[in-house]
């Protein structure tokens, strides 16, 4: 890539590299497929912190790190490949972070960002309700202003990954009574201790517990918890979707599989040069289509077409992935073992991989409007 | 990419590759179009100027090559920008201006003094009847490899490909001056290979890329149920599918082009070959899909595009086979190393 600086990155995914075999070695996580919806580990995110991972490209002055988008990407995809428990603080940095510096008062900056970067404060996103998923600017929570100035908040978030684990919730509220669709949205801080926050488990199929429904009973919201313009959130929410949309854990959810096969004994497999050959070729292509997004990005732009393609070819590998590996297995993967389990996460998150931040028909919609149609 | 040059592609190709003149050529190829190329120094594009070419480098060559299949021209210029310059620095040879073909079926060689007399038969050698001169490639009974360049205007007997792009085979029994490598004929052919897998995923590039504009044009002009049939979601959503198609094959060759030189070359060049073939496949059946019936007419000029896909995605080696080579490159460092390849 023009202007990346290859000798630091190498260093970098050195550094990594060895920290995570250190951890691996020392068994502090289970290496699991989609990480970074299911592996959570305050501790390890905290370690994160500390090595300076998390915030990576946020200003200093907040906690951040000042590198570059170059240098982040290098750390989430190493870390994906091995995967490793990320999901405490993956929203956080990818989304909440950046949203922060863009539209946050000082004081925000101060208080929150130097958290996450750390590892200590962890954010979960409430955009989706009950009856608002692809089409967000329906939402139907309220804030209502107080004559203080502060904000009482009422309705329920949906598929809010982690809010049982985690401290803060970025709210999307209508805060302006009457208005619809993109007016009279704002964005709220909402502190997930506050009294009238119910976490209700929304169990994956699988069973295991990941997304949640928030309740929210009248939650008294300070003030100063408003985030950039009061009625003005529908671009920034915008934003941070694009923000959402192309970074590697679009394509790398189902990399423990991918590696888990490649290690197969030989016997157990079927057709293995062309299976390894068909699930790296793709791989290592949406990886060169995200890199191009995050040149367009370091160069100031806001490639959102770019990204949604890349998201929209990236998730639909990983679904195939799942069944490439499968059509090069001689016979089912022996019961409890390894890739026994790793293929059995992949298949029953898989349905979620094309859903989650903007479903394929949306982000198809929004490619197609780019066409001219 | 240059800009410079592929604006000047563009004025071109516009001007002396009008589709009539590709239907014209189908099975055969435009003496005029070349003689056109040529003139303006783009028949020797990222060849030094000092040995008689334009100079440029390679983002250069396969710039034209991507340029000449949005038109699908019919010219060898893959085989002469990209292949041909390959194998002559295998072995030393000088460049040579004119259309080039490239035998790959290895002829009987023995010496003869100064000279080798080659021997046998080459065939289904791509545009042979257009060419000025040809490669050819000898092993002796030592196993030493050796390349001639001789003149093309040999007894071919021609057919023509599923992309109307003619090849000719032909009896050889020659005796004359060629070279010879420490190499043996996989690893020569290995490296020959890849360097025309590299223009073919420019070419597919260059031939998706029209595909998306022929189709986007066409579902915008189209009428159905009194408006655009771009209007439904579901024509929508496949035309979605096609320029994903062609943003992932794009990024592959871009990709594949900067791994030249680098250890992870040959596993990136499989890498893109394989995916961009996948791609290539994809995107011409959406691309019927939405044309309907006219789309697999000859009068509409679809089929030039969506037949060079069908041809080029087998070319040379198969794109399933280049797909197993993707899969062994990459597991060559050991099956636990296979992220490391991935990241070059």
């Amino acid at each position: 890539m023009n202007g990346v600086d290859t000798e630091a990155l190498a260093k970098l995914r050195g550094e990594v590299r060895a920290f995570l075999a250190e951890q691996l070695a020392a068994g502090t996580f289970e290496p699991g497929v989609d990480s970074w919806l299911a592996g959570f580990s305050r501790e390890f995110t905290r370690e994160l912190g500390r090595r300076g991972w998390i915030g990576m490209v946020w200003p200093t002055e907040y906690g951040g790190h000042g590198r570059t988008a170059r240098e982040r990407f290098t750390v989430m995809e190493e870390l994906l490949a091995a995967g490793a428990p990320v999901s405490a603080y993956w929203g956080g940095d990818r989304q909440v972070g950046p949203s922060l510096l863009r539209h946050g008062s000082e004081e925000q900056k101060r208080r929150f960002l130097p958290a996450m970067a750390a590892g200590e404060t962890l954010f979960c996103l409430g955009l989706s309700e009950p009856d608002s998923g692809s089409d967000l600017a329906s939402v139907r929570t309220t804030a209502t202003k107080q004559p203080d100035g502060s904000w009482v908040v009422s309705g329920s978030k949906l598929w809010t990954s982690g809010a049982h684990h985690k401290d803060y919730m970025l709210t999307l509220c209508r805060s302006l009574p009457g208005a619809t669709r993109h007016d009279g949205l704002s964005q709220l801080i909402i502190d997930l201790r506050a009294p009238g926050v119910t976490v209700r488990p929304v169990l994956l199929l699988s069973g295991e517990h990941h997304f949640n429904e928030v309740f929210l009973d009248e939650v008294p919201v300070p003030a100063d918890m408003l985030l950039g313009t009061e009625n003005g959130a529908w671009a920034q929410v915008s934003t941070e979707l694009a923000d959402e949309r192309s970074g590697p854990e679009r394509y790398m959810s189902t990399m423990m599989l991918i590696r888990a096969y490649a290690e197969e004994p030989v016997e157990h497999t079927r057709n293995r040069d062309e299976t390894i050959g068909s699930l790296v070729s793709q791989l290592w292509s949406v990886r060169a289509l995200s890199l191009q997004v995050v040149e367009h990005v370091a160069r100031g732009e806001t490639p959102s077409v770019l990204a949604a393609t890349s998201k929209d070819v990236g998730t639909t590998f990983e679904q195939d992935s799942i069944d490439i590996v499968r059509r090069g297995l001689a016979r089912p993967p022996e019961p409890g073992s390894r890739l026994d389990v790793l293929l059995r996460q992949g298949i029953t998150h898989s349905p979620g991989f094309t859903l989650r931040g903007g479903t394929t028909q949306v982000l198809r919609s929004v490619i197609a409007k780019r066409l001219g149609l | 990419m240059n800009d410079e040059l592929n604006g000047m592609l563009t004025e071109v190709l516009t001007d002396h590759c009008p589709p009539a003149l590709v239907e014209a050529s189908e099975g055969g190829w435009s003496e005029d179009l070349w003689k056109v190329l040529e003139s303006v120094g783009l028949t020797a594009v990222g060849i030094p100027e000092e040995q008689g070419g334009s100079g440029g480098d390679f983002d250069d060559a396969v710039t034209v090559v991507r340029a000449a299949a949005r038109y699908a021209a019919p010219v060898p210029l893959t085989q002469t920008l990209l292949v041909a310059p390959v194998l002559r620095d295998l072995f030393g040879l000088p460049h040579r201006a004119g259309p080039t073909a490239v035998a790959w079926t290895p002829l009987r060689a023995s010496a003869q003094g100064e000279l080798w007399q080659l021997t046998g038969t080459v065939s289904d050698v791509a545009y042979a009847p257009a060419a000025s001169s040809v490669l050819l490639l000898g092993v002796d009974d030592a196993g030493r490899v050796v390349l001639a360049e001789v003149d093309a205007s040999l007894d071919w007997t021609v057919r023509t490909d599923l992309a109307g792009e003619p090849r000719g085979t032909a009896a050889i029994d020659v005796v004359v001056p060629a070279a010879a490598t420490d190499l043996d004929l996989a690893a020569v052919l290995d490296r020959a290979r890849d360097a025309e897998a590299l223009a073919l995923v420019w070419g597919m590039v260059g031939a998706l890329e029209k595909i998306e504009e022929l189709t986007v044009g066409h579902v915008t002009a189209r009428e159905q149920f009194g408006r655009p049939i771009a209007k439904f979601q579901a024509v929508k959503q496949v035309a979605a599918q096609i320029a994903g198609a062609v943003a992932i094959a794009r990024a592959a060759a871009m990709e594949a082009t900067a791994a030249r030189g680098r250890p992870d070359a040959a596993f990136a060049v499989a890498a893109a070959r394989a995916r961009t073939a996948g791609a290539g496949t994809d995107a011409a059946r959406y691309a019927h899909q939405l044309h309907g019936a006219i789309g697999y007419t000859r009068e509409y000029p679809l089929h030039h595009y969506t037949r060079r896909i069908w041809a080029w995605r087998d070319e040379g080696r198969s794109a399933v086979e280049w797909t197993e080579l993707a899969g062994r490159r990459a597991l060559a460092g050991g099956a636990d190393k296979l992220w490391e390849t991935i990241t070059g």
